[in-house]
């Protein structure tokens, strides 16, 4: 049976966390039906932590990724981010978020297709409403910070997965995000280009971001600090990998 | 206010790329629209350009002269009309001398020639004999030599004044005064030529030959002729008023009863005006109606294109919705494709039908006549208004559709 076992380090609050979930539950109707995604799930991350969220299809595992994000809001439950809690906010409030504080990176890429990647990039900025000159100053620093300020130019289709993951974080850092959210990162790539994303956000972390990756795979959850397993909408396990077990460069 | 500006930009920006990436289905698109806004502009720009011709030149007339004639111009039952008692030179001597509101008056009879001049030949001119108080009554204008004298009328001299086709053709523009010409074998010394009328009643104005009334009934003969009177206004504003005394005057003279109709005709230039109106409203309803229609159906066209591209781009929607972007941006993307997309329609159908009014005008359209297709800045800037307000209309229910989408179902969109 699934505990809620409290986190592995004694301490995270809502003040303390960069994100904060308390209690959470997300009820789903289907039809007649009552699906309890998240059965009152509480977890916390703080600032520049790596964590990894694993669990098996149909443990909530999305589903928590989709509210971290606030793609989604909790049914019942408290949801705390950087302090203040945003579970109750609406669809506009939830876009600023996660315009300003909140990087993704998806499994699939999800670049726009028809764009450049410095367009790609400086798509957050031109949603936060930041001015021509800047935007394409920092969008070309991203694109630096990522090795791929050469492929500015490049549409998706002319950039390899590798160098298309590459682009998708660049997009992900540009605003400077309270957290960078990864869903299965590497799920698209080889397993040489999905080393080399991982050292990428290695580095990441070691610049000071704070990261979550969401996946099922063993070998990437062991590049991370600590590992929250979920089971049935809770938590099962939250625990940080020894040094000897990790993955690191 | 600049969010706003940063969204529309995006949206063009967007539309642009769309359209870009579809070059076919773009242009079917556009086609409706396009179609629709030559035909609208086209017929716009015809009605305007019949309408200027019209009011330009009816005041050849004169807005404020009333004509006596045994038949009335419009309309009316010709067989009764025919059985009229025709209109003499004492009833305009009688008016000549009871009328109060009236500044001139005067009489015309009227022959179709045929001159010669030389070896020139005119066909079909409308003869005029005239009185002294046909030049004020009319509002004719010289432009060479002069009006008849006094003198000439009375004693009914063979002299005539010629309209500015007629000289054209016989003299071609040379000067005529003083020549000698034969209409309908009768001979006539040149005095004078009218000025160009042009216009719609260019062909009847200025294609004609004045001389006195008694030489016209010297020359063609007198019997059986019903005579037109010209009764000029004396003030314009009140020119109701002339035509009111006119008309008491004409059955006091004819002895009408009360409830007897007229036996004559008071026809004015605004019987022309009221006709012309009724028949271009009739001719704008008509033709704006099923040009609109395929303005109509342009824009469901646009509707349905943009349904279809909102639901292509459902993932892309989700991305940005992921990004950060808020409701009101994804809908202010879309709608500035669809507006941009009628607007560049728009501006082709103008274009098209700008060319066409063009090529219509120099080759359908002769020369001197003088209908022609008028395109104003106006015409053109509505024309670009209604293709902005159809690309909105069309775009804004997909638009809006696109804004309320779920992004975590279209995350997950194949």
């Amino acid at each position: 049976m699934a505990t809620n076992n409290v986190n592995a380090e004694a301490g995270h609050t809502p003040e303390n966390s960069v994100i904060f979930m308390e209690q959470v539950q997300k009820i789903y109707k289907m039809g007649e039906e009552y699906i309890y995604a998240l059965r009152g799930l509480t977890v916390g991350v703080k600032k520049n932590e790596y964590v990894a969220i694993m669990g098996p299809s149909g443990s909530g595992k999305s589903t928590l990724m989709n509210l971290i994000g606030c793609l989604d809001s909790p049914t019942t439950g408290n949801y705390f981010f950087n302090g203040t809690n945003v579970a109750g906010l609406d669809d506009d409030d939830l876009a600023e978020i996660r315009n300003r504080e909140i990087g993704f990176v998806f499994q699939t890429f999800n670049l726009l297709p028809r764009s450049d990647s410095l367009h790609n990039v400086e798509l957050p900025l031109i949603y936060a409403g930041v001015g021509k000159d800047e935007r394409r100053e920092r969008a070309l620093q991203a694109l630096e910070q990522v090795g791929l300020a050469d492929r500015a130019g490049h549409k998706p289709n002319e950039l390899s997965g590798g160098q298309r993951q590459r682009v998708a974080v660049a997009r992900a850092i540009v605003t400077r995000p309270s957290i960078i959210l990864a869903d299965e990162p590497t799920g698209n790539l080889d397993s040489k280009t999905g080393e080399d994303i991982m050292r990428l956000f290695r580095e990441l972390r070691d610049q000071g971001n704070t990261l979550i990756v969401v996946t099922h795979e063993e070998d990437i959850a062991r590049h991370a600090e600590r590992v929250v397993r979920i089971k049935d909408g809770l938590v099962e396990h939250d625990d940080l990998i020894p040094a000897s077990e990790r993955i690191l460069d | 206010m600049s969010r706003i500006f940063q969204d529309t930009v995006e949206g063009i920006t967007m539309a642009r790329s769309a359209l870009r990436a579809n070059p076919l289905r773009s242009s079917l698109t556009m086609l409706g629209i396009i179609i629709g806004i030559v035909t609208v502009t086209l017929m716009s720009a015809f009605l305007t350009g019949l309408n200027d011709m019209f009011h330009e030149t009816t005041s050849f007339m004169g807005t404020d002269v009333y004509f006596i004639d045994k038949f009335s111009w419009m309309g009316g039952d010709w067989m009764t009309q025919m059985n009229r008692p025709k209109v003499t030179a004492d009833d305009a001597y009688q008016l000549q001398r009871r009328m109060t509101t009236a500044k001139a008056i005067g009489v015309s009879a009227r022959e179709d020639l045929n001159v010669k001049y030389k070896l020139a030949e005119v066909e079909d001119v409308s003869g005029e004999g005239v009185d002294a108080g046909y030049e004020a009554a009319n509002s004719v204008e010289i432009a060479q030599g002069r009006f008849f004298a006094t003198q000439e009328l009375a004693s009914a001299r063979p002299v005539c004044i010629i309209g500015y086709d007629t000289w054209d053709k016989l003299f071609h523009k040379s000067d005529p005064i003083g020549k000698q010409i034969k209409a309908n074998g009768y001979t006539l010394e040149v005095i004078g030529v009218a000025k160009q009328v042009g216009g719609m009643f260019g062909d009847f104005a200025d294609n004609r030959v004045l001389m006195p009334l008694q030489t016209l009934f010297n020359a063609y003969g007198q019997p059986d002729r019903s005579l037109t009177i010209a009764v000029k206004a004396k003030n314009v504003m009140e020119k109701e008023d002339t035509r009111a005394e006119l008309e008491y005057q004409m059955r006091v003279l004819r002895k009408l009863k009360p409830q007897d109709r007229n036996n004559f005709g008071i026809n004015s230039e605004d019987q022309f005006n009221q006709t012309f109106d009724a028949l271009t409203s009739v001719l704008k309803s008509v033709g704006l109606t099923i040009t609109g229609l395929s303005l109509l159906v342009g824009g469901i066209g646009i509707m349905n294109i943009m349904f279809v591209g909102v639901k292509e781009r459902t993932r892309e929607i989700g991305i940005r919705k992921a990004i950060g972007a808020r409701r009101r941006m994804i809908l202010m993307q879309f709608l500035s494709e669809a507006a941009m997309l009628c607007l560049v329609a728009g501006s082709i159908g103008i274009i098209i039908a700008y060319s066409a009014s063009m090529y219509i005008n120099s080759k359908v359209l002769s020369a001197d006549s003088t209908v022609h297709i008028h395109f104003t800045i106006g015409l053109i800037l509505t024309g670009l208004a209604i293709s902005l307000a159809i690309g909105v209309a069309s775009g804004i229910i997909p638009a809006w559709r696109a804004s309320k989408l779920d992004p975590v179902e279209a995350l997950r969109y194949e």
